[in-house]
């Protein structure tokens, strides 16, 4: 179920606020017991098997909270707590998601793809927040398993994020406020995410698709194409957590925000701390940081740590070396601005110095092959067998442009500053064409949700 | 919180609401309905195609058609995978709801200046030529091409020897004469199919080159938000054929029969929202004029039209009585009636054209598309009886080579 669809808008969501705010209103468990069930549902619908993985995943993380708090004065055991929420944590990330990959490349055996659970990436590194935040002392282990349920699978960000981390969460599963200003605020955020995702992307995807799916596109198409698919993945992605975070105020918790602009990035540093926020804060505090992070006596082995993260980076993504590739020039980059300084001082340059990386770096990701990524880039740096250009690119750019112009203004906070009923104005009509792009049943893929 | 907050707050809930209580009121009487037996809930998936529509093979084989899911033998995930897809397709909007929305998509798709609107089913994804007419981008490779040109050359060599002419007419697209920047299958693969069949030794009209000699502007040949081409076109057509009989084959017929002046006009402005309008809906290309054409001489005609369901339906009278099916004009409805249909009615595995008044006994077989339809009722002034064949329609024959010789035509016309 996606939350651009009729079934979650006049099936799921007005059963769940009806259950919350009515029959449930008065009692704070049962409340929770309720959205615990109401997201297993959401889980199970099109995914009835793996949903039993998600359980399985969260009632062992419990477990090892549960473990944790008890042997909190045994450093030993905490260790062995923490050997074991990774082990698990990440096999269970292993089987489903790496496995055939390592088979492939690295035997002489093909094995055939595992069907991936959705959101796998999402909530493992969910669950392992959980037990890592209970070690830390940042939120006390849950009494009932059922609430550790919630946290993992509550359904505005159990399948693309943000990774809600356990300590801003913990709190709120029992002491949070639902309000109505919080009720309107979350209306009007999901609105503007439902906008994002069925205006913007999913009409931009149709651009980026034509580039990306043509053997070798010419120049033009290239940048048309890796300009697509950077503005196509942020609406997209972007979009998801705008409607998970106004789902959650409707429900009186308060989601961490996952993006701040990181198109206006003047550094590669500066875009991942504006881009999947949650994901960037969580290799942070729970790799970078325990590895020594900054403060560490060599410059090798800063160099080293940085690696780590940004490996691991590019494996969460996904299990192809594009993947990998993508998250070691991030590696690079990032290890060389700390290092000696230069993005500081490259000024207003240092946006296009940026957002070149970026896009190319959206070129890695979308690509199904190193070889693919390698032929696209050339066509990028005017190696194409088609030339500079093609009739039919002017085309397809001229088909899209109000669509391409849309998304590069709203990438900026140029929003914010048009008055507020113009604003108003442009969310209410385009919600109203977006379900009219839902009705028509148009074309409406999630990328995050292959993660 | 802010007034405009509040406001935006309310259209949620409003459009939420009406959402809500539309769909859950249909998922309940279904459900009423499934546990009380009074009606039986379906177990197929609703995608929105024809069951009735299979393929076009010459000779059916035996497991042709759509396979239909059998809900007893699926296992519990396959279950819940199919209530939930009956689900969701109850909370699909209504077509009243759906068909507003298409026209509110529509207009803005305009306001933007799109002349490419792109749909969830590929093949119908449509273009805007010369800023009016519109059309289907064809998404087909040539490999079907292929098979059809062996298929017309096997049964060329078979009517052959049996003294039976076979002509070959393909109706063209306006996709394939658009001049558009863009990868253009369907003219390389008609291209591919008349070449080929020429140099196999098929007769064939090009029906294009035809279109060109009378000196009219292709597009407008044809409805503008509709593949087909128009009445007007059909009855030339009509007249065209008949005339390439008589040169070739010795049919004689009488000329003014189908002379224009011989018929009554009858136009209804702004009347028909065609196949690829009510994709995009009346407001991004305009509505096309509907034109249906009635002999102003005596005719004395008879059809049997043979139904999907295995059943035959005779009508018999005048042409306006046994051609025409007016209930489809009585009223505009652009989502649900197709004036188009007013002519035969639609599509039919078989239908039988007798003419009680025709001066000669020819018999003619035409496997047809849904182009012919605007044909055939003018060709049956002409002849004692036409057969017209529907290969892509349940019901038909199972094997065409047989259908012909058990019929025993004068001339095989395929009109595509």
């Amino acid at each position: 179920m996606v939350f651009s669809s009729f079934v979650f808008l006049f099936f799921f969501l007005p059963f769940v606020l009806a259950g919350y705010y009515g029959i449930f209103r008065k009692n704070r468990r049962a409340q929770n017991i309720f959205l615990t069930l109401a997201s297993l549902m959401f889980y199970a619908w099109g995914e009835p098997v793996f949903v039993f993985v998600m359980i399985g995943s969260a009632l062992v993380n419990w477990l090892f909270g549960s473990l944790s708090e008890r042997y909190g004065d045994s450093s030993k055991a905490q260790h062995m707590i923490t050997l074991c929420t990774v082990i698990v944590n990440v096999s269970i990330l292993f089987v489903f998601k790496y496995l055939p990959f390592l088979v492939n490349t690295f035997t002489h055996l093909q094995m055939l793809d595992i069907a991936l659970p959705i959101g796998i990436s999402f909530f493992t590194f969910q669950a392992m927040s959980y037990v890592f935040d209970i070690q830390r002392g940042r939120g006390r282990a849950l009494k009932n398993p059922v609430d550790a349920v919630l946290y993992i699978s509550f359904f505005p960000q159990l399948i693309a994020g943000p990774i809600v981390r356990y300590e801003t969460i913990a709190e709120q599963l029992y002491n949070r406020c639902e309000t109505f200003a919080d009720f309107v605020d979350g209306t009007e955020r999901f609105m503007c995410g439902f906008i994002k995702k069925v205006l913007i992307a999913n009409n931009i995807a149709y651009l980026a698709d034509i580039a990306f799916d043509t053997s070798v596109p010419s120049v033009l198409m290239a940048w048309v194409g890796a300009a697509a698919y950077t503005l196509q993945i942020y609406y997209d992605f972007s979009a998801y957590s705008d409607m998970a975070i106004g789902l959650g105020a409707m429900f009186g918790f308060k989601l961490s925000e996952n993006f701040d602009y990181p198109y206006t990035s003047k550094s590669v540093s500066e875009f991942w701390r504006r881009w999947h926020i949650s994901l960037g804060t969580w290799f942070r505090d729970y790799v970078y940081f325990p590895l020594g992070g900054s403060r560490v006596e060599t410059k090798s082995r800063l160099v080293f740590n940085l690696f780590v993260v940004w490996f691991l980076t590019g494996v969460w993504h996904g299990a192809n070396w594009t993947f990998i590739i993508w998250g070691l020039m991030y590696f690079v980059l990032i290890a060389a601005e700390k290092l000696t300084g230069f993005a500081k001082k490259l000024g207003a340059f240092g946006h296009i110095y940026t957002m070149f990386f970026v896009m190319l770096g959206w070129v890695l990701f979308r690509s199904e092959s190193i070889p693919c990524a390698a032929a696209y880039i050339s066509a990028l740096f005017g190696f194409s067998e088609k030339g500079v250009y093609c009739a039919s690119d002017i085309f397809w750019l001229e088909n899209n442009i109000v669509f391409m112009a849309a998304g590069i203004i709203f990438s900026l906070p140029a929003a914010k500053k048009l008055p507020r009923a113009v604003q108003t104005a442009g969310i209410a009509a385009g919600f109203i064409i977006s379900l009219s792009y839902i009705a028509k049943e148009s074309y409406d893929p999630f990328i995050y949700f292959n993660f | 919180m802010s007034r405009s907050g509040i406001f935006l707050a309310g259209i949620f809930t409003v459009v939420i609401l009406i959402g809500t209580v539309s769909g859950n009121s249909k998922l309940f009487k279904d459900i009423l309905y499934a546990l009380t037996g009074l009606k039986e809930m379906s177990f197929s998936s609703d995608d929105g195609t024809d069951p009735d529509q299979i393929g076009e093979s010459f000779i059916l084989s035996a497991d042709t058609g759509a396979a239909k899911q059998q809900y007893l033998g699926l296992g519990t995930v396959g279950k819940i995978k199919l209530i939930e897809g009956k689900i969701e397709d109850t909370f699909k909007p209504s077509d009243t709801v759906r068909n507003y929305m298409i026209s509110l998509n529509g207009g803005f798709q305009r306001i933007i200046c799109r002349t490419f609107v792109e749909d969830s089913d590929k093949g119908a994804d449509v273009i805007k030529i010369d800023g009016k007419y519109l059309a289907r981008l064809q998404t087909d490779d040539i490999s079907g091409y292929v098979s059809k040109a062996n298929d017309l050359t096997e049964l060329n060599s078979f009517l052959s020897s049996r003294g039976i002419p076979l002509v070959f007419t393909h109706v063209p697209y306006k996709i394939e004469y658009a001049d558009i920047p863009i990868e253009n299958r369907a003219r390389d693969n008609y291209r591919y199919l008349n070449d080929t069949l020429i140099e196999n030794g098929v007769t064939v009209i090009d029906m294009k080159n035809e279109l060109d000699k009378t000196g009219g502007d292709f597009f407008e040949m044809y409805y503008r938000t509709d593949h087909h081409w128009k009445a007007e076109t059909g009855l030339w057509c009509a007249d065209m054929l008949a005339g390439y009989f008589r040169d070739n084959y010795g049919f004689e017929y009488n000329e003014k029969v189908l002379s224009p002046d011989s018929f009554n006009f009858q136009t209804l402005d702004d009347y028909f929202l065609g196949s690829h309008g009510r994709r995009v809906g009346p407001l991004y290309a305009g509505t096309d004029d509907f034109t249906f054409i009635t002999p102003s001489f005596e005719t004395s005609l008879e059809t049997d039209t043979l139904y999907s369901d295995g059943v035959w339906q005779n009508r018999t009278g005048s042409f306006e009585q046994v051609m025409l099916w007016k209930e489809n004009i009585d009223s505009i409805d652009y989502f649900n009636k197709s004036p188009y249909a007013t002519y035969l009615n639609g599509d039919y595995p078989i239908m039988i054209f007798k003419n009680n008044m025709a001066d000669n006994d020819r018999k003619i077989l035409i496997v047809k598309h849904s182009y012919a339809n605007v044909t055939m009722p003018y060709l049956a002034l002409l002849y004692k009886e036409i057969t017209a064949v529907d290969l892509r329609r349940r019901g038909r024959p199972e094997n065409l080579y047989e259908f012909i010789e058990e019929n025993e035509p004068d001339l095989v016309l395929f009109m595509w």
